[in-house]
């Protein structure tokens, strides 16, 4: 490897450091993330039932299978920022379809329901889209992948 | 000879305000312009009670930093104030937008904040009417634009509405901000906060923006009919996870 390789590659691992960072602040909400579990993320894996696009929040809705629920699948819900702000990081109110499958890393809520703060979804080709916001740990989607659909 | 002298008199008043038109264009298109919209570039720059407290007194200062967890505590109506101005026209969650115009500058975000700066040489009155934005002038410095702004409705909230914990910022306040681009796409804000009922000294910070590539301006609203985040009866935080009422049903055959 050359040099001038070696130092692009840096310069890469740096810019995506740095979007990272930036990524991982915690950012102003109309309310606290008190309610969510910012020291540990979890993912499931289920077919997406809508996307909710309003203000002040985004929600995500996926169906995750279980065989011991009532109908076979549980019913998540992922809040994330405002469509404004989502806009900004490559969200549409089309990006997300229902009946797509992804898998969804989240802050879980504390009292234990399904669901929690959105924080990436990885789609079946391995694109990935990240959430904004949250308890803001640092674990916030390391790669923006804008226009992921 | 009347005539001549008049005929004079036309040519000189002719040249003159052509000479004026010339030289205010001149001026006109001398002065910087970044219309369009911003973005704040840093969200921590709003995480003011951790990072760079205000000089609020101390009981003020710890009601910002613990409201948040307590939201029974905090204003009730604040996601349904109109936007006021306390010093922070908004930026992260809203994009900020310029608007250049002949002797005036507009601010607007996409939460509904209009803030209207005359730079036409007008000065400040010495008794505005309170108003939730005051009252704003400009004058250029240069590149940089200083805004002085008085008349803010004593209730405005610091550091915004919607902000839990927020207090009012009080009267007699005069807020100086120096406006800059330090690039083509950053726009520094240098802010000055006099506000003597909430500080114990002139509160000075710098916000930086950056340009937002935006066709379309989007609506910020935390005044919603139903936030599944926020309970407005009991004034508390929720997570509602009733669903919606035309979600689809799960699929038929498992993933």
């Amino acid at each position: 490897m050359s040099i001038t390789q070696r130092l692009n590659r840096v310069l890469c691992l740096a810019a995506l450091t740095g979007v990272s960072l930036v990524l991982a602040q915690p950012v102003r909400a109309h309310h606290s993330y008190i309610m969510f579990d910012g020291s540990t993320s979890k993912s499931v894996t289920g077919t997406v039932a809508r996307l909710e696009w309003r203000n002040p929040h985004v929600f995500v809705w996926l169906y995750v299978r279980n065989s011991s629920a009532p109908g076979g699948y549980d019913l998540y819900a992922f809040e994330n920022a405002s469509p404004a702000v989502l806009v900004r990081m490559g969200w549409s109110k089309d990006v997300l379809a229902a009946g797509e499958t992804i898998t969804v890393e989240y802050w879980p809520l504390k009292d234990g329901r399904n669901g929690g703060h959105f924080v990436k979804a990885t789609r079946s080709d391995g694109r990935t889209l990240p959430g904004v916001g949250g308890p803001g740990t640092g674990l916030t989607s390391p790669v923006i992948t804008p226009g992921a659909k | 000879m009347i005539r001549q002298t008049c005929a004079v008199g036309y040519r000189i008043s002719v040249t003159g305000v052509l000479a004026c038109c010339l030289c205010a264009c001149a001026t006109q298109q001398a002065l910087p312009d970044w219309s369009g919209w911003w973005g704040l570039d840093n969200p921590y720059n709003l995480e003011i009670s951790r990072f760079q407290p205000p000089p609020l007194r101390p009981a003020d200062l710890a009601k910002l930093r613990t409201a948040p967890a307590r939201d029974v505590e905090a204003d009730p109506l604040r996601y349904c104030r109109p936007r006021q101005f306390a010093g922070y026209s908004g930026g992260f969650a809203e994009s900020v937008e310029f608007l250049f115009t002949p002797g005036r500058v507009t601010l607007t975000n996409e939460s509904g904040l209009i803030r209207r700066i005359y730079v036409d040489g007008r000065t400040l009155t010495t008794e505005p009417e309170e108003t939730n934005t005051g009252t704003s002038v400009g004058h250029w410095e240069g590149e940089t634009l200083v805004v002085e702004t008085v008349g803010i409705n004593p209730e405005a909230r610091y550091p915004e509405s919607a902000y839990p914990g927020s207090i009012p910022i009080g009267k007699r306040v005069r807020i100086t901000e120096r406006i800059a681009l330090k690039g083509a796409d950053t726009l520094e804000f240098d802010i000055e906060t006099i506000a003597p009922e909430l500080f114990t000294a002139a509160d000075r910070r710098k916000r930086i923006y950056v340009r937002v590539p935006k066709q379309f301006a989007r609506e910020v609203n935390f005044c919603v009919e139903f936030d599944r985040s926020f309970d407005p009866t009991t004034r508390t935080q929720r997570f509602d996870m009733t669903p919606p009422v035309d979600l689809p049903p799960p699929p038929k055959s498992p993933n």
